[in-house]
């Protein structure tokens, strides 16, 4: 699905990524790690084309993103860092005009179910600008998943969510990857919800790959670290991570 | 796809309360105009003929009539007009930067340079539409307010007399004129929108360059005169007044559907479409190339 | 030889002899009297304005007469720049005066017609008018042109042309030639669009313009209100 080498990008002397390579399977939940200012999101507008890599290859469905940017793009959905949305426009508006970027024509029914899905039916027609930020994330999703794409690219989807906003948020990733056999690339900070849900894990540290392992085989290796004992009860993953990144 | 970008512009300028703002304020601007020469309007003709009253039978309340009162409205697309088209225009792409909607935008499948057109094809689109609002207030307004008499158009050192049945194409050629000079500010704004990340410094950016060189053009300092004025876009922006100024026989008569110096004003045009087109194309070549991280 | 040089000298003198023995003052009451024929008129005529700093076109206008010197131009479908002397300055302000001093002041060929040239200086220093020059033709007791100087409106040169109403004194063509201030705006306040063409150097301070009345039609002697004139 996809494939991305050597991908390098600096900005002036500072080295934001540096010669990151992974595979991101087909119908797989791929969770995307790493401390803040670690290269995640600079990582993931690589992938949308949104900045420009000083060097690398990115790979969607065998074909290169430099070349085939239109038809590669028109199979993914992505929400990027904070959801920014158009606070004059309602809902339905926005699904109608991800529609149109996407070159089809606005479903009203479609859009309905998709909002349904999301928890914003009630609120369709009402304006982004009086939503809460939950409700501004739930969108979000709605918009990337309007023009049913194979491949979504989730940057902190839990943001501003409560509990319940969360376990459904995760419920709907693992239903959209298991029942409808998309591929699900998330980035979080949330270690328990990617542990929760990941199929397999990259972790990287100042630009570099640390680590790329399937979510058993990462759980495996952190039990059989010898890690201190710690005052306050920590997930192992987190510790594992911790111990990656910390160096 | 391209159709279907502009569609989804469009729908967001004309979803947006700012862009009703322009329009009211055209109609605001243009109502007190009206309202300003309807008071004083005699005053401000005797401003123009008064070295000539001792000379002439001045027909002031004939002067002032319908198309004398739009021709003075439509001195405001220097100014002000520009400022309401730098409004949308220079939020284009530096107003998505700044709430964030660009990163959103930008990761869609169609191309860097179907987007930049489409946003600036929506400016146009807004130009026009602008403009046609302003004509049925500048001269449909007036026309209703003054009534319908020959024109009278001033000039530093002479002044032209239309005959009214030779007037409605000139304002259809000066509207036409004035789209493309305002399509010009607007690809200056979108220029300008490309290099920044908050709406605000685009728009002031245009306004200022659209005003300082007005003030060079109007100096009518020989240095200027010679290097800049020929060539600044603002001088050609006033081309829609050329439309106004016609031609006379050896014995003085004006002849009905002349211009003076038509190809001036094609020069003028052309002058102006190539500043569209280099900003335009700069802005593309930016823009297509642009790391956006907002 | 000698009979030629005799035959000279008597047609000279009897020119001489002949505009000796004009009176001004006689010719000019049979111009008055000429003119005195008509009461009012109304005429439908062409007005074209030849003034360097005005670009006009040809206006349709129609000329109101009322004795004793009542007169109007209207433009009735435009706008015309018309000037003052043309309406302000007729024939009939300078036949009207009462107390003036009439010169004669020798003969000139104007367009063929051999005029009387009489010089008028009015007595009365509050007349608008400081003097008048008028060419007369003696035969129809027409005045073919006049060269009017006032206080208020300057000098203005009246020249017509008669045809179809020659018998009324009422002309087919008038030409008013006047003295025009320089016209100049202070620079900025049109924004003028620079095409080029004002670049050609225009003549400083003042000078001559040129209007000319083309005269169709005339309705003579059947009323004229006084409404017009005001």
């Amino acid at each position: 699905m996809l494939s991305v080498r050597g991908l390098t990008k600096q900005f002036g002397e500072f080295t934001a990524v540096n010669d990151l390579s992974f595979n991101v399977d087909q119908g797989q939940v791929y969770g995307f790690l790493g401390q803040n200012g670690a290269g995640k999101s600079t990582t993931i507008r690589m992938l949308l084309s949104l900045i420009r890599p000083t060097a690398g290859e990115i790979n969607f469905f065998g074909q290169s993103l430099f070349t085939h940017r239109k038809e590669i793009l028109s199979q993914i959905g992505a929400i990027v860092e904070k959801p920014d949305l158009y606070k004059y426009l309602s809902a339905m508006e926005h699904l109608n005009l991800f529609a149109r970027f996407g070159g089809h024509r606005p479903d009203q029914k479609k859009h309905l179910l998709l909002l349904e899905k999301v928890g914003l039916a009630q609120r369709a027609h009402s304006r982004v600008g009086t939503y809460s930020q939950g409700m501004r994330q739930r969108l979000a999703l709605a918009c990337a998943l309007v023009n049913d794409p194979s491949l979504l690219i989730l940057d902190e989807p839990t943001n501003g969510l409560d509990p319940q906003g969360i376990a459904d948020m995760r419920q709907l990733i693992r239903s959209l990857c298991k029942e409808q056999g998309k591929t699900v690339l998330v980035s979080s900070h949330l270690l328990s919800e990617i542990e929760m849900i990941a199929d397999r894990v990259l972790i990287i540290h100042k630009g570099k790959k640390v680590a790329e392992e399937s979510m058993q085989s990462l759980t495996e290796k952190a039990g059989q670290l010898k890690l201190q004992a710690l005052p306050e009860k920590r997930y192992v993953l987190e510790a594992y991570f911790l111990s990656l990144t910390s160096q | 796809m391209f159709a279907s970008i502009l569609y989804t512009e469009l729908f967001k300028i004309f979803r947006r309360p700012r862009t009703y703002i322009s329009f009211g304020a055209i109609a605001v601007i243009v109502l007190l105009v009206q309202f300003a020469l309807r008071v004083n309007g005699t005053e401000f003709i005797r401003f123009f003929t008064d070295s000539q009253a001792d000379t002439f039978e001045i027909p002031e309340s004939q002067i002032l009539n319908g198309y004398f009162v739009c021709v003075a409205i439509l001195h405001l697309i220097l100014i002000h007009v520009p400022l309401l088209i730098a409004l949308i225009a220079g939020d284009m792409i530096a107003g998505e930067a700044q709430t964030g909607t660009l990163r959103m935008l930008a990761a869609q499948p169609a191309s860097r340079t179907t987007l930049l057109l489409a946003k600036f094809s929506a400016s146009t689109i807004y130009v026009i539409l602008l403009l046609l609002w302003m004509a049925l207030f500048a001269l449909g307004g007036s026309l209703l307010l003054f009534g319908q008499e020959d024109l009278v158009v001033f000039r530093e050192t002479d002044l032209h007399i239309i005959s009214q049945q030779d007037v409605i194409w000139r304002f259809v050629a000066a509207f036409i004129y004035a789209a493309l000079a305002l399509t010009m500010i607007a690809a200056l704004a979108l220029l300008l929108s490309v290099f920044a990340e908050n709406a605000l410094g685009p728009i002031v950016a245009t306004v200022c360059i659209v005003i300082v060189f007005t003030i060079l053009q109007q100096l009518k300092v020989p240095v200027f005169e010679q290097t800049i004025n020929p060539w600044s876009f603002t001088t050609h922006m006033l081309g829609w007044k050329g439309f106004f100024y016609v031609e006379k026989t050896s014995e003085g008569v004006t002849i009905n559907g002349s211009i003076e110096n038509p190809m001036a004003l094609v020069k003028s045009g052309a002058i102006l479409i190539g500043y569209t087109v280099l900003f335009v194309f700069i802005a593309e070549r930016v823009y297509r190339k642009k790391d956006i991280l907002c | 030889m000698l009979r030629l040089v005799w035959i000279s000298l008597f047609i000279l003198c009897s020119n001489w002899a002949i505009s000796a023995s004009i009176d001004p003052a006689t010719l000019l009451a049979g111009v008055k009297k000429k003119y005195d024929l008509v009461r009012d008129y109304t005429a439908s005529a062409q007005l074209k304005t030849n003034v360097l700093f005005i670009k006009a076109p040809l206006s349709q206008v129609t000329v109101y007469y009322k004795r004793p010197d009542q007169l109007k131009i209207k433009n009735q479908k435009g706008i015309s720049f018309v000037p003052k002397g043309t309406v302000n300055i007729n024939l009939n302000n300078v036949l009207g005066l009462r107390n003036f001093e009439a010169i004669a002041a020798g003969t000139a060929l104007i367009d063929g017609i051999n005029c009387e040239i009489i010089k008028i200086f009015p007595l009365n220093d509050e007349e608008d008018i400081t003097r008048a020059t008028l060419y007369v033709d003696p035969a129809r007791l027409l005045v073919v042109k006049s060269i009017i100087s006032t206080r208020e409106s300057g000098t203005y040169q009246i020249s017509m042309q008669y045809g179809a109403y020659v018998s009324w004194g009422l002309p087919d063509r008038v030409w008013v030639e006047f003295n025009t201030r320089e016209f100049k705006l202070p620079k900025g306040t049109t924004l003028d669009y620079n095409n080029g063409a004002t670049n050609v150097t225009t003549p400083k301070g003042p000078q001559k313009g040129k209007v000319e009345i083309l005269y169709r039609s005339y309705k003579i002697n059947q009323g004229v209100s006084d409404e017009i004139f005001r």
